[in-house]
C-alpha cells in the first residue's frame, strides 16, 4: 500500500504545473505541491471547475482531491458554486498586498503603453523566477499571438529579458542555475554575451528562444539599486529592427526606474 | 477515514496560511524570524516552507526579506467575484466619493474581518484602506483623530454580498451628511448587480 502511494504521490508531483520542488526530505514538498497543483488548475479552468476534472488534470486521486479542495474553500482559497469550484477571495487580498508585482505594475503601466505605441511591438515587464522569466504586465503590438498574459512564462536562458535581467542579477547562484544546461564553450559565450550586456545595458534575441521573434530588453533597475526585472520590445524578425530598438528601451527602462523610485 | 496523511495535508496549508497571513497590506517584507513570530510556528518550519514558496512564486525574497510573489498577483488578478463587484460598484463609488469628499471602499467577508476589493480615494489620502487591506474594526475609544468608516451592506438576491465603507477621521464624518448618500449608493450597486446576472 505504501508503495503504491508514493507513486501516486510521484505521478502528481510530475503532473503539477511549472516549478513545483520534488519532494527530497518527503513530508511537506508532496502535500504542498498538491495544493499548488489545484490552485493552478482552477486558475487556468476558464470558469468552475469540478472535482473529477481537477482530478484528471492533476493525477491526484479523488478523495484526495476532494478533502484538499475542501480545505481550500474553507480557508477562502476557492470558492464553491454550483458548476464547480473557482478561486476566492483570499486569493484576491494575498494578490493586492503582493507588493513588488503590484509597485512594478502600476509604475510601468503608462511606460509599457507609450513603448508599444511608438515601436508599435509588444512590450512586457519580466520578473525572474527559478529559471524563467514571467511577465508581470503587457500591451499588445501588432502581433496577436505573442501572448500578453500575466504570469506567463519563458526562458531567462534565451530570451532578450532573461539576459537583460542576469546581466545584473548579483545572485552568481541565480545566474548558475540558469545557464546550468550549457557546457564549455556554450557557457563561456554566453558569460561574454552578459558582460557585452553590462557595457550597453541592452540584450537582444535574434529569433533563438521563439523562432522569428526578434526581441529587445534592457534591465529595470529597483529602488535599493538592484536589478528587479526587464523590460523587454517583441516582434517578427522581418520588421524588427534592433540598433532602432535599444536606445528606445533603455530610455523606457530608465523612466520606469525613475518612477519606481518615486512610488 | 482518518489517516496520518489526512492530518499532514491539514497542517501543512494552515501552516502556508499562516505564513502567508502574515504579510501586513502596508507591503514591508518580512525577514524569516518577522514571519515566525507573526505565524506563531518555528523558526525550522518557516525556513522550510519559505524556500519552496519563494521556488513557487508564490513568495519573493530580496535578500533576508520577504514578500508575497508574483504567483499570488497572477492568481490576484483572476478571482472572478471581486473583479464583478468592482465593476458595478466602480461608478457608484466614484459618485459617492465625490459627493462626500472622503475615500470609499468596497469590502467583502474575509473570515471575521473585511477585505478592501476596490477603493475610491480621494487626492492626497494616505491613510485610507486599500485594496488588499482590512477594514478596521470598531473603535471604542473616542479618540477624535481615529480613523472611522460608515458603512452599509450590498443586497443581492437577498443577501448581504459585500460593505460599502465611507472612511474618514472621525471628528470629520458628518453622519447627517454621508449616510443618506451612502445608503442611496448601496442600493445603486445592489440594483447594478441585479441587471448583470452573475452566472452561478
Amino acid at each position: 500500500m505504501a508503495g503504491n502511494d508514493m507513486t501516486r504521490r510521484d505521478r502528481a508531483a510530475n503532473r503539477s504545473s511549472a516549478s513545483v520542488p520534488r519532494a527530497d526530505e518527503g513530508a511537506p514538498a508532496p502535500v504542498l505541491a498538491r495544493v499548488l497543483a489545484i490552485l493552478d488548475v482552477v486558475k487556468n479552468a476558464r470558469g468552475a471547475v469540478s472535482i473529477v476534472d481537477i482530478e484528471a488534470a492533476t493525477g491526484i486521486p479523488k478523495s484526495t482531491t476532494a478533502r484538499v479542495v475542501g480545505e481550500l474553500v474553507d480557508q477562502r482559497y476557492l470558492a464553491r458554486g454550483r458548476a464547480g469550484v473557482t478561486l476566492g477571495v483570499k486569493l484576491y487580498g494575498l494578490g493586492a498586498r503582493a507588493t513588488i508585482p503590484q509597485r512594478i505594475a502600476r509604475a510601468a503601466e503608462p511606460v509599457v503603453r507609450r513603448l508599444a505605441a511608438s515601436t508599435g511591438e509588444r512590450v512586457g515587464v519580466w520578473v525572474q523566477q527559478g529559471v524563467d522569466m514571467v511577465s508581470l504586465t503587457a500591451f499588445p503590438g501588432r502581433l496577436p499571438m505573442l501572448s500578453t498574459r500575466v504570469g506567463m512564462r519563458s526562458p531567462a536562458l534565451t530570451t532578450a529579458s532573461g539576459k537583460a535581467y542576469l546581466a545584473f542579477c548579483d545572485d552568481q547562484a541565480v545566474v548558475d542555475r540558469v545557464s546550468a544546461p550549457l557546457d564549455g564553450g556554450d557557457a563561456q559565450r554566453f558569460r561574454h554575451e552578459l558582460a557585452s550586456v553590462r557595457r550597453s545595458v541592452v540584450a537582444t534575441d535574434p529569433g533563438v528562444a521563439y523562432l522569428g521573434i526578434v526581441a529587445v530588453a534592457s534591465p529595470l533597475m529597483g529602488r535599493s539599486g538592484a536589478v528587479v526585472g526587464a523590460l523587454s520590445v517583441a516582434g517578427p524578425a522581418s520588421g524588427m529592427e534592433p540598433n532602432r530598438m535599444s536606445p528606445l528601451v533603455r530610455s523606457a527602462s530608465r523612466t520606469l526606474a525613475d518612477r519606481l523610485a518615486t512610488v | 477515514m482518518r489517516t496520518a496523511k489526512w492530518t499532514q495535508s491539514v497542517s501543512v496549508l494552515d501552516r502556508v496560511s499562516a505564513i502567508l497571513n502574515a504579510f501586513p497590506a502596508g507591503g514591508d517584507g518580512l525577514t524569516i524570524t518577522e514571519i515566525a513570530q507573526r505565524a506563531g510556528l518555528p523558526k525550522s518550519t518557516v525556513s522550510r516552507l519559505a524556500r519552496n514558496l519563494v521556488e513557487t512564486g508564490y513568495l519573493d525574497r530580496d535578500g533576508d526579506v520577504h514578500y508575497l510573489g508574483i504567483r499570488l498577483y497572477e492568481l490576484g488578478l483572476n478571482v472572478e467575484e471581486p473583479r464583478r463587484l468592482r465593476e458595478a460598484a466602480g461608478q457608484a463609488m466614484r459618485r459617492l466619493s465625490a459627493a462626500t469628499g472622503c475615500c470609499v471602499q468596497l469590502a467583502v467577508d474575509d473570515g471575521d474581518r473585511k477585505l478592501v476589493i476596490a477603493s475610491a480615494r480621494v487626492p492626497g489620502d494616505d491613510s485610507s484602506p486599500r485594496v488588499g487591506d482590512w477594514l478596521p474594526d470598531e473603535l471604542d475609544d473616542a479618540d477624535e483623530g481615529a480613523l472611522v468608516c460608515a458603512t452599509r451592506p450590498v443586497i443581492e438576491q437577498g443577501e448581504q454580498i459585500a460593505i460599502l465603507a465611507v472612511s474618514a477621521r472621525r471628528n470629520a464624518l458628518d453622519p447627517q451628511l454621508v449616510d443618506p448618500l451612502l445608503r442611496a449608493s448601496a442600493l445603486a450597486v445592489g440594483r447594478r448587480l441585479a441587471v448583470r446576472q452573475p452566472e452561478r
